[in-house]
């Protein structure tokens, strides 16, 4: 229970800053992407529940919020993100069997593929079917970018992420024994 | 109660695949249901104008306020040197302004033989705070802190300064989103001022990100009148936006590959990367009847 109050205050936490922080420390109009820092890590820390409710729990919001309407013409579509973000959890947690706290660079590197697998399927679903095809450009200056200052931020974030997973996981133990 | 029905039930529990399958055919459903109807949108709105918005304006308003306060330490040398540009600049204006003063009244005398209402020059607006953008790099949209309790409907158009930022495209009690012109999906019909031509404006995130310049298209201009530099103004013909605000200025033009119109580019008149406030232009193109 403890837990998924905590996670639910998190995502909501990561939301407000994703959506009226990051802009202000926006590179070259490239703002990081938290919510994706949290849902890697959260997946890949606690397996793949957790991983499938916080992607998809952070996608909801990010569909609440976003504008493309997929060409329908009536308002919003929502799922894309909820789906992506819930797959992306679930794939973190898959590899659950790997994690290891003292080690921080299979996370990292989980959380740029992450970001990068994200991005990719996103481009091929709101740009690349709008016959938007200079894929090369799209990767280049907004793939990648993204992927590079979210693992900067993920620096900051990730340590934060696994002491709280850490709290969460002695007081769970300490209800069982 | 007999014994055997009081033991203590084995707690529910569902195996991962089976949630992730679950959840996945969950968001496909609404994605296909939300792409046909806008039936979620309105309880999922207010949900979110209680529970998201009110945080989202206040750091917005802290925000705001920090960077008001960097910019003024900032600033204050170049502000005294604009100053006194500024001041001789105003001499020079206020001979202008008698000038254009006299043909205003002339200009005034001409129209009411010609009976032109002075249409387009005075509408009703609102200024609202931004508070949020777009999650993600792909599209350019953002979120203000006025909704429908304001008066705020779909298609309201959107301006800074002078120049048009973007519509309105979905209300909340308390918010609103706003998609700009210079966003990947956003199309808009416009007119050159110089020769009355319509055409085409789509953003564009490439030369958006390169440039910091959107894209025109189907401009039809056989005798090549259009030149860099010139007005290009919401058309008259456009369903969504109002005629006649300011989008920007041409800033270059080619041939397109059919031989028969002109594509280019246009600087946006408004300044996308420092939105704090916008204006919203109460008036709608069209009521439209569901």
């Amino acid at each position: 229970m403890k837990r998924i109050i905590v996670t639910a205050v998190l995502v909501f936490f990561c939301f407000l800053l994703q959506t009226s922080v990051c802009p202000w420390i926006a590179f070259g109009g490239i703002k990081p992407n938290l919510l994706i820092i949290l849902t890697a890590a959260f997946g890949f820390m606690s397996g793949e529940k957790t991983g499938i409710w916080t992607g998809f729990a952070c996608g909801f919001l990010v569909d609440l919020f976003a504008v493309y309407d997929g060409g329908s013409g009536n308002g919003d579509i929502f799922g894309l993100y909820a789906l992506l973000y819930m797959l992306i959890g679930y794939m973190n947690g898959k590899c659950n069997q790997m994690f290891y706290p003292e080690d921080i660079k299979l996370p990292l590197l989980m959380i740029v593929t992450s970001d990068l697998s994200l991005n990719v399927v996103y481009y091929v679903f709101a740009f690349l079917l709008r016959a938007r095809l200079d894929i090369s450009y799209y990767f280049l200056h907004i793939m990648l970018p993204e992927a590079v200052y979210t693992i900067i931020i993920a620096f900051l974030f990730y340590p934060v992420f696994l002491f709280i997973n850490k709290r969460l996981e002695k007081v769970e133990r300490g209800s069982t024994d | 109660m007999s014994p055997v029905i009081k033991k203590k039930r084995k707690k529910f529990t569902i195996s991962s695949k089976y949630l992730l399958l679950i959840l996945s055919c969950f968001c496909a459903l609404l994605m296909i249901f939300t792409f046909k109807t806008s039936l979620f949108e309105g309880p999922l709105k207010v949900a979110a104008s209680y529970v998201v918005v009110p945080f989202q304006r206040g750091i917005a308003t802290v925000g705001g306020y920090m960077s008001d306060r960097s910019k003024e330490l900032g600033q204050l040398k170049d502000v005294l040197a604009q100053n006194q540009e500024l001041q001789a600049q105003i001499d020079a204006l206020t001979i202008e302004n008698n000038q254009l003063q006299q043909d205003r009244y002339e200009l005034n005398n001409l129209r009411s033989l010609y009976e032109l209402d002075q249409a387009y020059s005075d509408y009703e607006k609102i200024g609202a705070r931004v508070i949020a953008s777009e999650a993600d790099n792909w599209f350019y949209s953002f979120t203000i802190d006025k909704g429908e309790e304001d008066g705020i409907r779909v298609d309201c158009n959107v301006m800074a300064g002078s120049g048009l930022v973007g519509r309105v495209v979905s209300v909340g009690p308390n918010f609103s989103k706003v998609q700009a012109i210079i966003s990947d999906n956003s199309n808009v019909s416009a007119t050159v001022l110089a020769t009355s031509e319509n055409m085409i404006v789509s953003g564009d995130l490439q030369t958006v990100q390169q440039d910091g310049v959107i894209r025109f298209s189907q401009l039809s201009d056989k005798n090549s009148r259009v030149s860099i530099g010139d007005k290009v103004v919401t058309s008259s013909i456009s369903d969504k936006y109002l005629p006649g605000i300011l989008i920007g200025y041409i800033s270059s033009v080619d041939t397109a590959p059919n031989n028969l119109t002109k594509t280019g580019t246009i600087t946006p008149a408004a300044d996308f990367s420092h939105l704090e406030e916008v204006l919203v232009v109460m008036e709608l193109k069209q009521v439209t009847e569901e």
